[in-house]
């Protein structure tokens, strides 16, 4: 038992002074203005009541606000793990630190755990700092605070879709050779899900039968939001549309909640299990 | 007695090589490797690992260290043998290895550096500081790695090595990059290691420098050791011996005329000129020079009025020891490359 607890205060050490080196470095300081920009700046202008939005998009009310901001996360914060994780283990393998860090008494589960929670909260934290930031910036605009519930979904889901990039991140930078291969692979992966999955979607569902020319309609609406319980951010947007009345893609709770466990525990557990089986 | 802290039995391995397939994109097959190795890493004594590149020198660090799981083979720590597969933490703290060619860059410290290890061993870091002042990097603590010289990355690479004072220390191509200075210094340092109790494995293809600070030797040639001992033992026992040197300001002309003089037997040398330099080596009789001998051919020279300015013993290379060893020529053991591996899938 004794055992464990130092394993968890060492773990919690480790975690703390990777965070505390990844916020010091220059991607942080370049990532901490788009942050603000993006979360903050969507939170201000959608809840601006004289705003119009393109394609008939409105938010009526804070969770709203807070669902259209979500896009900017998924622009900003998850490329902010990519840029912070990309070269998280090739780096330190190529250099030759990871084979000291080997060779030292301590179990590369925790070794790895902490970069993994390194990593995930350098971004998470100041994401969920400045999405606190942007509620009093609703309120400005608005009037009106989200509920705890909707405020408490908002930050769990952002906060873990972070943590399956970091995973997905730190999984291919074990895999990657050199810092090439490592941008590629980790860009290629945020790409994967924020820019082509819409594609991937159609096309399963064009090979599957279902018509993807009208994406109104509702069959394909069922089809689009099972496909994406297999990307991050589908998951993400699934997560938060749950709270939300008027969207008709609404999957039941348990569905969600298979696809949650999965996301927070698979990648993560072939990180670890890659981690250490790695020759450093 | 000095106790053995670390033995090698019958210990092999072999990497595993991609080799995508059609149907098997994740196939690997076996590569190199080392080979049948026993060795014992004994308290208090410094071990040279020699051999030419690719002899496995790295490969069986690692093994040591506890960074690759061996094939076959044992492996037991001050008498009690573990598992291949999971080396006990207990075992991991008695060892410090320096891996060879570490790349440190970036805008952290030496302090940052070790701070973190110092953590990761669950140690107190309040005299990191002091830690840095016994490796000569005292000055330089809170500097970013960016700003320091290759010799003073070497010296932080040693410093990881030492941190929780391990039992054994196993330092890959530790004088890459430090200067004559800073090696004495460094060979200052593990001499007192060394009596302190450590036992102290060095690898590095130069054989001239180990031969300074070791006891004894390991070679290593084609992933396997092939040969063992004290340097001037495995000498004897091969009948190597140093040439002899003579560098003259002029051309000799006559020089086979004025060796005959002398009565010497089966004597073979080379000629070489450059510029204004005359050099004659003389190839080591068999069972080697004796005083008398090199005081006649430096007579005959001298009775001929051809003064040297300079009359040395050349120093044995690796390759040398290597070419007598294996029983190849010297061209042939340099240039070879390895073309083991037995290839199963």
């Amino acid at each position: 038992m004794s055992n464990k607890i130092e394993s968890l205060k060492l773990l919690f050490k480790l975690s703390k002074m990777e965070i505390k080196n990844n916020l010091l470095t220059l991607r942080m300081m370049v990532l901490f203005p788009i942050l603000m920009l993006f979360i903050g700046g969507s939170s201000w202008g959608f809840s601006d009541r004289n705003a119009q939005l393109p394609a008939d998009v409105s938010a009526n009310t804070p969770f709203e606000v807070l669902f259209l901001s979500s896009v900017f996360v998924l622009f900003s914060a998850t490329l902010g793990v990519v840029l912070i994780g990309f070269d998280g283990i090739s780096r330190k393998k190529n250099s030759g630190l990871l084979a000291i860090e080997f060779c030292q008494p301590t179990s590369r589960t925790i070794l790895g755990l902490s970069q993994l929670f390194g990593v995930w909260l350098t971004v998470a934290l100041p994401t969920i700092i400045i999405s606190l930031i942007s509620i009093l910036l609703i309120y400005k605009q608005m009037d009106a605070f989200p509920s705890i519930g909707d405020l408490m979904l908002f930050i769990f889901a952002t906060s873990l879709v972070l943590l399956w990039y970091a995973s997905i991140q730190l999984l291919v930078s074990s895999v990657a050779k050199d810092v090439g291969s490592a941008v590629t692979l980790g860009v290629g992966a945020w790409l994967l899900f924020t820019m082509i999955w819409l594609l991937i979607t159609t096309v399963l569902a064009t090979i599957l039968g279902v018509d993807a020319t009208n994406m109104e309609n509702e069959q394909f609406a069922s089809f689009s939001s099972k496909v994406d319980m297999f990307s991050p951010n589908g998951l993400y947007q699934l997560l938060l549309e749950a709270k939300l009345d008027n969207i008709s893609r609404k999957l039941p709770i348990w569905q969600l909640s298979i696809a949650t466990f999965f996301w927070t525990f698979i990648p993560s557990y072939f990180f670890i299990w890659r981690f250490n089986k790695l020759h450093a | 007695m000095a106790k053995a802290l670390l033995e090698f039995n019958a210990v092999d391995f072999h990497h595993k090589i991609p080799s995508p397939k059609v149907f098997n994109p994740l196939n690997k097959i076996h590569g190199l490797g080392i080979e049948n190795i026993s060795l014992s890493l004994i308290s208090g004594n410094i071990i040279g690992l020699v051999g030419p590149n690719g002899a496995g020198k790295t490969t069986l660090m690692k093994l040591l260290a506890g960074l690759l799981i061996p094939d076959d083979g044992e492996i037991i720590f001050n008498g009690e043998k573990i598992e291949n597969t999971n080396r006990p933490n207990w075992s991991k703290k008695m060892i410090g290895m320096m891996p060879e060619n570490i790349h440190w860059y970036g805008t952290s410290t030496p302090f940052k550096v070790i701070e973190r290890l110092f953590t990761i061993r669950n140690m107190k870091n309040n005299n990191i500081e002091k830690f840095l002042d016994f490796v000569g990097l005292g000055v330089k603590v809170h500097d970013s790695l960016d700003s320091l010289s290759q010799g003073m990355h070497q010296r932080l690479s040693l410093a990881c090595a030492l941190i929780g004072s391990p039992d054994i220390l196993l330092l890959d191509e530790p004088m890459n990059g430090l200067d004559p200075v800073a090696r004495e210094a460094f060979a200052g340092v593990l001499k007192n290691l060394a009596k302190q109790g450590k036992a102290i494995l060095i690898s590095s293809h130069q054989l001239a420098e180990l031969e300074r600070m070791v006891d004894s030797v390991i070679l290593m040639h084609n992933g396997e050791i092939i040969e063992t001992g004290n340097l001037e033992n495995i000498r004897k026992k091969y009948g190597i011996h140093n040439d002899l040197i003579l560098k003259f300001p002029e051309k000799i002309n006559d020089l086979d005329e004025i060796l005959s003089k002398g009565d010497f037997e089966n004597l073979n040398y080379k000629v070489s000129e450059i510029e204004d330099n005359f050099t004659i080596k003389i190839n080591s009789p068999k069972g080697g020079w004796d005083t008398k001998t090199k005081q006649e051919i430096l007579e005959c020279f001298i009775s001929n009025n051809m003064i040297p300015y300079d009359f040395t013993s050349q120093k044995i290379e690796l390759v040398e020891i290597l070419s007598a060893v294996t029983g190849l020529d010297v061209d042939k053991v340099g240039m070879s490359l390895r073309e083991k591996g037995d290839n199963n899938e």
